[in-house]
């Protein structure tokens, strides 16, 4: 009983963390999110990706660390949630259960708080960039993270379909990218996770 | 019941807040004063829990929103504190001089979109911070935008059946096609009958042309067209002043059959060797002869 104790402890804070965000209203059919949700928490997801060379693999390491295997067992698992985002090209039609939402959602906004010195940094960067005029590949770091988010779209969504056809073009994807970061910044917030847990059920993936 | 002060501070903002506490604990229970600075603003923001109260859910509303369609939408922008984009990275904020403590025009400021987080964050931790204002907290429930999504998906249904019914009847007036025979099984059919009808054309050459030649293998025909040339070649001996083309038919024996001229009668036909070599016998296969005017015989499959 000892032995078990702690990951029994752990388990438990981690159903606690998923309890803080609330059930949406109305209730969905059979407790599934609509596909906007899985589209919309894949897109940060690559956004972090982009930011951070080794964010695909923090991702399982911070799933344990919050105590969500119960909810994300192992890598298949964590890549058929993403891969459930409509645009992907390994589209799976699956949908994500609320706690299967919620658990990523602890795990972006997790990423997120790590990356909170870099995001200000760079959103700073753009904006002075923007004052001047200046094109944000005059920036080393902002062009280096636009740069990866661009080869991560483009390998991983399905830019056969009408939507995503704008994307071929880099200037549009650069903006999408910097959409992106300026999201990732309200996730570092005290309250991001229920602010972003909150903001998922309503608009479109893009 | 003590005095206290709590200061929330952020890079861009600073929200102070006074008041004093329960006579039972020590949380933060009554405000009297908020004090907010931000970027731009040469005086705090000074007010009491009203521009608290509605500064954080404006602002809270419009990161909301900004969340949810990922490009900022006004938010009150008639109320005591409105926010509303300037760009996709700038956004006005508005507050009512009534709300202001020693303010008699209204604050307007534009912020980029950190310092808008920082304002949102120092609301936020406020609002989270159990020691401050108990009854001044986060509520954030997701809502399934379930009515706009059925008018949404009615309208590209609506747009389907309107078009589909305007087709329907534009069809509608197009007269529906009379079904007929082609016209030349028609005009063929009664002349089938085995008396062929005569032509009128007053040529030498007898006009039931037969129409349907028996298929031959290339080196037969090659053989009828060698001997056709021969027996010609043999025959022809007066010279002609135009070139004339025919089309011949021949039997088995590539012997001539029948004979139609291709061009325009010359009067010089008698002195052409066709007629004289004419023999009877069914046609087995047809072919192009031109009798040059220089005396070459020119035969080709026709």
């Amino acid at each position: 009983m000892m032995t078990q104790s702690p990951t029994a402890d752990q388990a438990s804070e981690g159903a606690l963390a998923l309890q803080l965000l609330p059930d949406p209203e109305p209730p969905p059919a059979q407790g599934l999110c609509p596909p906007v949700v899985a589209g919309k928490l894949d897109l940060l997801l690559l956004a972090v990706e982009a930011l951070d060379f080794t964010g695909a693999e923090m991702m399982m390491m911070v799933v344990k660390e919050l105590a969500l295997v119960s909810v994300i067992p192992n890598r298949v698992t964590l890549w058929q949630l993403r891969a459930a985002n409509p645009l992907r090209r390994a589209y799976n039609r699956r949908l994500l259960t609320l706690d299967q939402a919620r658990a990523l959602v602890l795990v972006l906004v997790y990423l997120a708080k790590r990356l909170t010195i870099l995001i200000r940094q760079l959103l700073l960067a753009d904006e002075q960039l923007q004052q001047h005029g200046v094109d944000l590949r005059h920036h080393p770091r902002l062009d280096d993270y636009c740069q990866r988010f661009r080869t991560h779209f483009r390998k991983r969504m399905n830019l056969h379909r009408e939507r995503l056809q704008i994307y071929r073009d880099d200037d549009r994807l650069n903006l999408l990218a910097m959409d992106l970061l300026h999201q990732l910044l309200f996730c570092t917030g005290t309250c991001g996770a229920q602010r972003l847990w909150a903001s998922l059920f309503s608009g479109d993936v893009l | 019941m003590s005095a206290l002060v709590r200061e929330y501070r952020l890079p861009h903002c600073t929200l102070i807040l006074e008041g004093f506490s329960a006579p039972a604990g020590g949380a933060l229970a009554v405000l009297i004063q908020m004090e907010c600075y931000l970027p731009g603003l040469e005086q705090p923001m000074r007010g009491g829990s009203e521009l608290l109260e509605q500064l954080s859910r404006t602002v809270s509303e419009y990161v909301q929103l900004f969340l949810s369609h990922r490009e900022p939408r006004p938010v009150q922008p008639a109320g005591p504190v409105a926010l509303e984009p300037v760009s996709h990275h700038h956004h006005r904020l508005r507050v009512h001089p009534e709300l202001l403590q020693d303010g008699r025009e209204p604050v307007q400021l534009d912020l980029t979109t950190i310092q808008l987080f920082d304002l949102l964050e120092a609301c936020d931790q406020g609002m989270s911070d159990p020691q401050t204002l108990p009854d001044w907290h986060v509520n954030l429930v997701p809502r399934i935008p379930r009515t706009v999504k059925l008018s949404q998906q009615a309208v590209p249904a609506g747009v389907g059946l309107v078009t589909l019914s305007a087709a329907a009847m534009a069809l509608a007036l197009i007269p529906a096609p009379k079904i007929e025979p082609p016209r030349e099984l028609r005009e063929t059919a009664p002349s089938v009958s085995p008396t062929a009808t005569p032509s009128p054309q007053p040529s030498p050459t007898p006009a039931a042309k037969p129409t349907a030649l028996p298929p031959l293998s290339t080196t037969e025909r090659s053989r009828l067209l060698i001997r056709l040339y021969d027996a010609i070649d043999a025959a022809w001996k007066e010279p002609i002043s135009q070139d004339l083309s025919f089309r011949v038919w021949v039997n088995a024996q590539g012997q001539v059959v029948q004979f139609t001229p291709l061009d325009p009668p010359t009067g010089e036909e008698p002195r052409l060797p066709l007629a004289k070599l004419r023999q009877s016998g069914p046609p087995v296969a047809d072919f192009r002869v031109v009798f040059r005017r220089s005396g070459a015989l020119e035969v080709s499959p026709y």
